[in-house]
Formats: structure tokens, sequence, C-alpha cells
């Protein structure tokens, strides 16, 4: 028995860390590679890291690799931070309100409303893309922070999952509040927010990471370069004509591209968890 | 302190008719409690009377004033549930603090009327925790401490007891009864134990499928109970109902055994109901006794006293439910003899299950 337990451990680890290999290796590449000059990462991929990371992270950073065709760092960071937060709040607030409407008000029509709501997972940017662009362009909301956020601010998955966590809470809370005196906006104050704690941190890792990684939206409605976000920036820039692709600036701004998202990730991951496998009794 | 009045309260959903028209009156001060089985409307009426469910017609009034159309925070009423409903994310502080803040009270004054009614519950030392930290008699504290400080005009009760286990819910029995005595405030309690009836109210209201069978204080639905029913769902074990039959003077039950009856019956069939403890196996002095026979079929020692379940001998093949002395010495399929006196028993019309008045029994 021992023995074979052994042998059915080592060959679990062999599968996990065959796994990790084949998923870090490109993230291993891109860090090679931005510590290199661009000739050395054009003529031969090295395999192991060079001396120019300095050089090349300031460079990216001061914004001086854009003569090679890649906008300045900071800016198009600072789009995305701000196109994956509004996405994100919006998408929060929106879909916590629209649940609680669902869930906790009598209307007519109400199943219907919820089923309209739902049906629109199946109706994402991509689908809608031309009548969208159409009322964004119309309402002149290219090239603004306005015009990347709202059309995405809309979401029946989010929607979903917190109906899913009201229904959960019993119908007697609602009462006592009520007899305590508290009105619908001062319950879901009061008591639906705090009691969605995790959720909305679960929500919020999921949500963040979905706006972070927009590309299609912003590559439509952003011509200026201002307004660029790193995502797309990114494909931008090694789409050069004339020109060799600088891959060892590409593949800094790329890393430091990806550092958001880790962090959000890194820093939230505990409340993720929670607000996926546990309801707050 | 107020006075409850319903008139004509009804409730439907729908086209389904649930509370059928209810007329009580609750003085100012009283313990009522609303008793019956499931689905009977008992907590209907209360969420009712609390304002969580609107009235189909009739009225509703607290202390003067029609409340249909008040918003429950507008009623001035406090409600225990059964599942305590505590906010999960308070502490036991927030908790008991959030009507009188929601209200703007003065926050002062919420600090004190907090800490005197943790007194009063013995919650003192968890007014940090939160509900998930407590034991359930301590969240049923909890749940009463929010409805003491608020100090309204009626407490409305939703079997608070019924997710407690057994001990604890006679000690949180009694601790109610205090309550009440202390505060001297209005209560009205929904529940389905009858022991909890018996023991709180000064009124109690039957209530069955959304009809009020009977309202009187616990000696006269013990003890005259106005129909079958009450009969069989006040008490435990609850009163046996034999069948009888009218002839010329005498009712004959349980085969060949007799009464004769001075007064006029309304049909030919009545039923006659006689609580366990009024049965013996033996005669204790004198008195007019009435005796049928029976064969034991189960014996159940409960300590205190002792039950026996018998068949009645004669055909008729009722059971009959006695509650003896523990020292009583009587053997499984043994036959007995039974006894009871004429004045203990309760006459009612076997077409409408009420009971029936002024008509003087005795052994024949």
């Amino acid at each position: 028995m021992v023995r074979n337990v052994t042998w059915r451990t080592w060959l679990m680890h062999a599968v996990l860390i065959f796994g990790t290999v084949i998923l870090a290796f490109p993230i291993y590449t891109a860090l090679v590679a931005s510590t290199h000059t661009v000739r050395a990462v054009i003529t031969e991929m090295p395999l192991w890291f060079g001396s120019q990371a300095w050089e090349n992270y300031i460079t990216v950073l001061s914004g001086g690799a854009s003569e090679v065709g890649i906008p300045p760092v900071g800016i198009m960071m600072f789009n995305s931070v701000v196109m994956a937060l509004g996405i994100t709040v919006g998408k929060l607030s929106v879909s916590l309100l629209a649940a609680y409407a669902v869930v906790f008000f009598r209307f007519p029509l109400r199943r219907v409303f919820f089923w309209m709501i739902f049906i629109t997972l199946m109706l994402p940017v991509e689908v809608r893309i031309m009548p969208t662009f159409e009322v964004v362009s119309d309402l002149g909301m290219l090239n603004s922070y306005s015009g990347l956020i709202l059309p995405l601010i809309a979401s029946a998955t989010a929607t979903f999952l917190f109906r899913q966590f009201y229904l959960t809470i019993p119908d007697e809370l609602f009462e006592a509040a009520r007899i305590d005196g508290a009105g619908p906006l001062r319950f879901f104050w009061d008591h639906i927010l705090p009691l969605s704690r995790t959720n909305m941190a679960a929500m919020f890792v999921i949500l963040f990471i979905y706006g972070w990684n927009q590309y299609l939206w912003p590559l439509l409605v952003t011509s200026d370069e201002s307004m660029y976000t790193v995502v797309m920036g990114l494909q931008r820039s090694t789409a050069m004509p004339d020109a060799i692709p600088h891959w060892n600036l590409i593949m800094s701004t790329a890393l430091l591209g990806l550092l958001p998202p880790v962090l959000v990730v890194v820093f939230m991951q505990r409340l993720f968890v929670k607000g996926l496998v546990e309801t707050e009794k | 302190m107020a006075e409850i009045k319903l008139e004509e309260v009804r409730k439907s959903y729908g086209p389904a008719e649930v509370v059928h028209g209810v007329d009580l009156t609750i003085p100012d001060g009283e313990f009522l409690v609303l008793v019956g089985p499931s689905g009977c409307g008992k907590s209907t009426i209360l969420r009712m009377i609390a304002g969580l469910e609107t009235v189909t017609s009739g009225r509703i009034s607290i202390d003067r004033r029609i409340v249909n159309r008040l918003e429950p925070k507008d009623r001035d009423i406090a409600m225990v549930f059964q599942n305590y409903a505590l906010y999960p994310h308070m502490s036991v502080y927030q908790n008991m603090a959030y009507g009188l803040k929601v209200r703007g009270v003065h926050k002062a004054d919420i600090h004190n009327r907090v800490n005197e009614a943790a007194v009063t519950l013995g919650l003192g030392e968890y007014l940090d925790r939160k509900p998930r930290a407590l034991s359930g008699g301590q969240r049923q504290r909890v749940a009463m401490g929010r409805a003491l400080v608020r100090n309204p005009k009626a407490f409305l009760f939703d079997e608070p007891l019924s997710n407690l286990d057994a001990k604890l819910r006679n000690q949180m029995r009694v601790e109610l009864k205090q309550l009440h005595a202390r505060l001297k405030n209005t209560f009205v309690y929904v529940t389905h134990d009858q022991v909890e009836a018996m023991t709180l109210g000064q009124r109690i209201m039957v209530l069955r499928d959304g009809n009020v069978e009977q309202v009187g204080t616990p000696d006269e639905i013990y003890n005259q109970p106005a129909s079958t029913f009450v009969a069989g769902f006040i008490g435990a074990p609850s009163m046996n109902i034999l069948s009888g039959s009218v002839d010329g003077d005498a009712i004959r039950f349980a085969g060949k055994a007799g009464l004769v009856h001075a007064g006029s019956l309304p049909g030919r069939e009545v039923k006659i109901g006689v609580r366990p403890e009024h049965l013996c196996l033996r005669k204790e002095g004198e008195g007019d006794y009435c005796q049928v026979r029976a064969k034991v079929a189960l014996i159940e020692p409960l300590g205190g006293d002792t039950v026996v379940h018998c068949r009645l001998n004669g055909g008729s093949d009722e059971n009959i439910i006695i509650r003896v002395h523990p020292d009583e010495k009587v053997g499984e399929n043994e036959t007995a003899i039974l006894y009871f006196k004429a004045d203990t028993l309760h006459l009612f019309d076997a077409e409408t299950q009420r009971r029936i008045n002024g008509v003087q029994v005795c052994a024949g």
C-alpha cells in the first residue's frame, strides 16, 4: 500500500509540475525577453535573463518607447485602471440594485423583467457591437471614459449571482427590519449591502479582470492615443508598419500591464474564495 | 399599552379565503394566545395585526386607531419571530439598538435602554457578540430584547419557542410569563403547542381552518370545550370521544353501558367526551359512577403517572386512553373495568360537533 501511494504521489506531482511549467512558460519568456536588447530578442531568443531590465522598464515607463510605436505606459495604465474600475463599480451597483428589485419587490411582470435581464447573457458586446457603437458615437462619447465604460456596465451574470444570494436571505429579516422601521432603501443599505460583502468581493475580482482585459471595445471607440488602454495599446505596438517590433519593450509593457490584475487577485484571494463557497448565516 | 380590536377580519389569497371573519377584542395588558394546528390561520392573523399582511376585509384597530392601511413601523408594535430573524452582521447591541436608531432616538438614550434590556434578559456580557456566536436560547433573548427596548404598545410573538429544545422551552416559557407580569403590556402569542397556550395565556383563542372555535380562559377552554375539536386539541393525552346513541331518556355507548339524561337532545346521535384523568380503575368513595369494560392494549409509564391505552369491549371498537397513578397494577391484554363520574363527562352534538349545554346526566 505504502509503495502504491508513493508511486501515485509521484505521478500526481509530475502532472501538476508539467501543468505549472506549461502555464508559467510564456510568463517566463516575457520576463526573460524584457531583460534583453531588441537585437538579442529578435536574433536568438535567449533562455536566461539579460542585463537590460532596468533600461527597458525605464524606457517604457518614461514614455521613451513612443518612437518605436508603444504609447506611454503610464497613461495607458491609468486609462485601463479607470476603465476596469468603472466597469467593476458600475456593474456591481447596477446588478446589486437590479437583483434587489427582482427579489424583494412585487411589481407587474417581475418574472418577465428578470428573464429579460437573463437573456442578455446571450448578447455580449461582440454580438451587438454595431448598434452599440452607433449609439455611443451618436452620443458623442467616442474617445471618452464614459464611452469606454457605460456600454459594458450591465451584467446579467452578476445580477443572477446576487439574486441567488438574496433568495437565501430569510423573509423574516426583511419583516423584522420593516417592523423596526427601516424602509426599502434603508434595508438595502443597512442589511443587504453588509451581508453581500463577500459576494461583492468575489464579483469585484472577476469583474475587474473582465474590465481590464477588454480589447475589442476600446479598440473601436478610442482613436486618440491618450485614451488607449494597455491591452489594446500592446496590440497596436506589435503592428508597426515598416518596422521591427521591439519585443523587449513590448514584453516589459505586457508585464507591467499584468501587474494590477495580479495584485487584485493576490490581495482579494481570501475574500474571493470566501465569497464563492461561504454563505454567512 | 393598548387595546387591540379585530372586527370581521378576513384574509384571502386569490380565491382562497384562509381567515373567515374573526372578531376579537384584546384588552389592554392581556396575554392572549392564538392556538391551533398548522394552517389554521393563527400566524396570518398575527401578521395582519403586525401589518406584514394586508387585511382583505374587516377592521383592525390598535389603541382605538384603525391600522388597516398603516405600515408596520407606524403601528408601534414589536414582533418576535420563530427563527429570531436577528441581523447576522450586527452585534447583539446593534441588533437591539437598530429599531431605535432608525427612529432617530438619541444615542445616549439608546445606550441606556439597550443596557437595561440586556440586564433584564441576562445578555450583559454578550453585547459585543454576533448572533452566530450565541446559543438558541440566547438568540431568542436577543430577539425579545429587540422588542423590549422599543417599549411598544403591544408585543407579538410568532411561535417564539418552537426552535428551542424542550428544557430550554420550559425555562423560556416561565421567563415570558414573568416578563408579561412585569411589563403589563398587551401580548399576542401564536403557538401550536397546547401546553404553551394553557400555561401562558390569560385567554386563549382556538382556531381551526380559519374559523374561531372558542375564545376563553384556559379554565373555560379545558373544562368547557365548545366543540369536539377543542376538546381533542387541548389536553395531553387528549380527551376520549366516544359515540353514543340516544334511546328515549337513555344514552347508550360502548356496547351496553348507559346514561340517563334529563333534558332534550338535538338528535339521535351524541358524542361523549371524557378526559383521561377522569377515568380510573376503581371507585374512589361514593359517587355517581359509570363503568365500561375494556381490554388493555398498551401501557406508557411516564414516571409521574401512567397512560394506559385500552380498547373498549362490546363491538364498538373504540379506543380509550386513561391516566392513572403509577402504583396501579395493570397488565397488557388484561380486561379492566373503567369507572368515571357522570358529572365529569362532556356531551357534544354528533352532527355539529358542538357542545351540548344544560343537559343533566347520571349513570343508569
